[in-house]
């Protein structure tokens, strides 16, 4: 059950960031087709590709944390080959801070930008702004299904050894 | 919180924490327990550094190099380059460099050129003698050029994090781009001579003409661009869209396109935007506590009191990025150091454009050079050798490079002469 839920929320967040990264480049072509062919650019549609970027960043979220795959500079692993697992959780513990940071306080965020409306395009700032909780909050989720795969590798290697 | 701030970030690189996660940790930090400003900066601050158009260009430029390698364009630029400097002793490591050349006017990161291009020409050089080691280091030194040549994502962090124009960046740094591709090119000719090697290397060399045929659907793309851009038809981001349309157009000609391959691609693009835009925000957040914090102005003081001249300041920054070049990755570097090192060289008059370049040329020295070179670890993966094996091969390769750098950063020209001939 959870290997499902484990497996479709990564599948599904990343196909969706990856919609989303093909709709901002032909949102961005439209604007330049827009300028040549109609000699009127559409403004609208710059900032609607900005909005969908972000989202796109957050959205990949979970899967980058689910995999590791954010960069960092690994070399303690390979002085410390006997203690990368400790290294593992502590790293997993970090992120799990940062992540509730941004969680709680990009909600905060959220609810203060509700009465501000995106330039030209008739919807709240809250849209754009909710995909950092959401992504984090997703990638929480993540995390611990990261943990729990760790310490599974851990215990199989413990039990070799004996 | 002035130093504090950049001497916490240390451990926390060491203790392998992702840099994004160490810079936004040791933000909330800085906020919490030395100002007095409300935590929920944090993530406003992420969003503003995202919030920008000319970033939208990364993603972009990922994705046409992605689409680019995918559809039989590496094939027919290493046929074109092999056509053009195929036929001497040692052609075919000479061919190497300058496919990556080509490439990297479609690519703009130097992984994806190395596993394009060394799936094909480290093989090819093993055949024809070449010892493996010796193949696996030239790839992975002449896929350095990735972030030398327009599109370049280096280039345009820098650009952003200066607020310098990334067209001008764009077109300074195809001079310094090509000197250290022909400094690559005469050290692996002469090298071959003294080894004795690649004696059979013009066998199954291909007719110019043919050659340039098939290639000149890539070939176009940096013309379309360059031209674009200068020509003031469209900015680097939508000349950065075009082009992703630009590379699927070509696929679809090729007959190369498939639904299937094309989401592949997209989830492909779409891990490595997150992983690199993740680390832009954070440092957006960043770069905001260091211009509030004036560590700025303190560091152009105290550098400012100790070292006197220009020539000395380039050396020392120099020296100094080498050394960061070996060890962070070369986007989260210029994230970190651009906005700090930027106003200083602007102190010794060295100007912005010409600094970029050579923080760029230098940065992409590391991605070559060990214990953390990105290419080494691609080119040990494409050619199934350990990187232990690369270190003495690599030797006159990082000599050549440093040279060039050398060079570059003592005449401003080279970076200067492009944009202003433009203007």
């Amino acid at each position: 059950m959870i290997k499902k839920i484990d497996d479709n929320l990564h599948k599904s967040t990343l196909f969706f960031t990856a919609i989303l990264l093909l709709t901002a480049v032909f949102l961005t072509f439209y604007q330049v087709l827009t300028r040549f062919i109609l000699n009127d650019p559409a403004p609208w549609s710059e900032l609607l590709a900005r909005g969908i970027i972000i989202w796109a960043v957050f959205m990949g979220l979970p899967y980058a944390i689910r995999h590791g795959e954010l960069i960092s500079i690994d070399i303690i692993k390979s002085i410390f080959p006997k203690h990368i697992y400790l290294i593992k959780t502590f790293v997993q513990l970090v992120t799990l801070i940062v992540l509730l940071v941004l969680c709680y306080f990009g909600t905060e965020a959220t609810i203060r930008v509700n009465h501000q409306a995106v330039a030209l395009l008739n919807f709240s700032m809250s849209w754009l702004y909710v995909a950092i909780p959401l992504g984090s909050g997703l990638a929480v989720f993540s995390l611990l299904l990261r943990q729990a795969e760790i310490a599974c590798q851990y215990r199989k290697i413990k039990r070799a050894q004996l | 919180m002035n130093f504090t701030l950049a001497s916490l970030l240390l451990p926390f690189f060491l203790l392998a924490v992702p840099i994004a996660i160490s810079i936004i940790l040791v933000s909330v930090i800085a906020v919490y327990f030395f100002t007095s400003i409300p935590l929920v900066v944090v993530p406003q601050r992420m969003f503003v550094g995202l919030d920008s158009f000319p970033l939208m260009a990364i993603p972009f430029f990922i994705l046409a190099g992605n689409i680019m390698a995918s559809g039989g364009i590496s094939n027919s630029l290493v046929e074109f380059a092999k056509s053009i400097i195929g036929r001497v002793q040692g052609g075919l490591a000479a061919t190497c460099v300058l496919t990556c050349l080509f490439f990297a006017a479609v690519s703009g990161s130097s992984i994806a050129t190395t596993f394009a291009i060394g799936a094909i020409l480290i093989p090819a050089m093993v055949k024809q003698g070449y010892p493996k080691p010796m193949a696996a280091a030239i790839q992975a030194s002449s896929a350095e050029l990735g972030v030398l040549i327009p599109p370049s994502i280096p280039l345009i962090l820098y650009g952003i994090s200066t607020d310098t124009s990334i067209g001008d960046l764009f077109i300074a740094t195809l001079l310094p781009g090509t000197i250290v591709a022909l400094g690559l090119i005469i050290c692996v000719l002469v090298w071959v001579r003294i080894k004795g090697l690649g004696k059979n290397d013009a066998e199954g060399c291909p007719h110019f003409t043919l050659a340039f045929k098939s290639a000149i659907g890539a070939l176009m793309m940096p013309i379309i661009i360059l031209g674009g851009i200068y020509g003031g038809i469209f900015t680097p981001t939508e000349a950065s869209a075009v082009a992703v349309v630009y590379a699927l157009a070509l696929t679809i000609i090729n007959k190369s396109f498939s639904v299937t391959g094309i989401i592949e691609i997209l989830k492909k693009t779409a891990r490595s935007t997150t992983v690199v835009m993740i680390v832009i925000s954070a440092a957006a957040l960043f770069s905001f506590l260091i211009s509030l914090s004036g560590v700025t102005d303190d560091l152009v003081a105290m550098i400012s009191s100790s070292v006197d001249s220009k020539i000395s300041f380039l050396i020392m920054v120099n020296i100094f990025l080498f050394f960061i070049g070996m060890f962070v990755e070369t986007s989260a570097a210029i994230l970190i150091f651009a906005p700090i090192m930027a106003p200083l060289a602007l102190f010794y008059g060295v100007d912005p454009v010409h600094f970029g370049i050579i923080m760029v040329v230098n940065l992409a020295l590391g991605m070559f050079t060990p214990p953390l070179g990105v290419n080494l670890f691609a080119a040990s993966q494409v050619a199934d050798l350990p990187v232990e094996k690369m270190l003495t091969p690599l030797i006159p390769l990082v000599t050549t490079v440093i040279i060039c750098l050398a060079i570059i950063t003592w005449f401003p020209g080279l970076s200067l002469w492009l944009p202003e001939l433009i203007k």
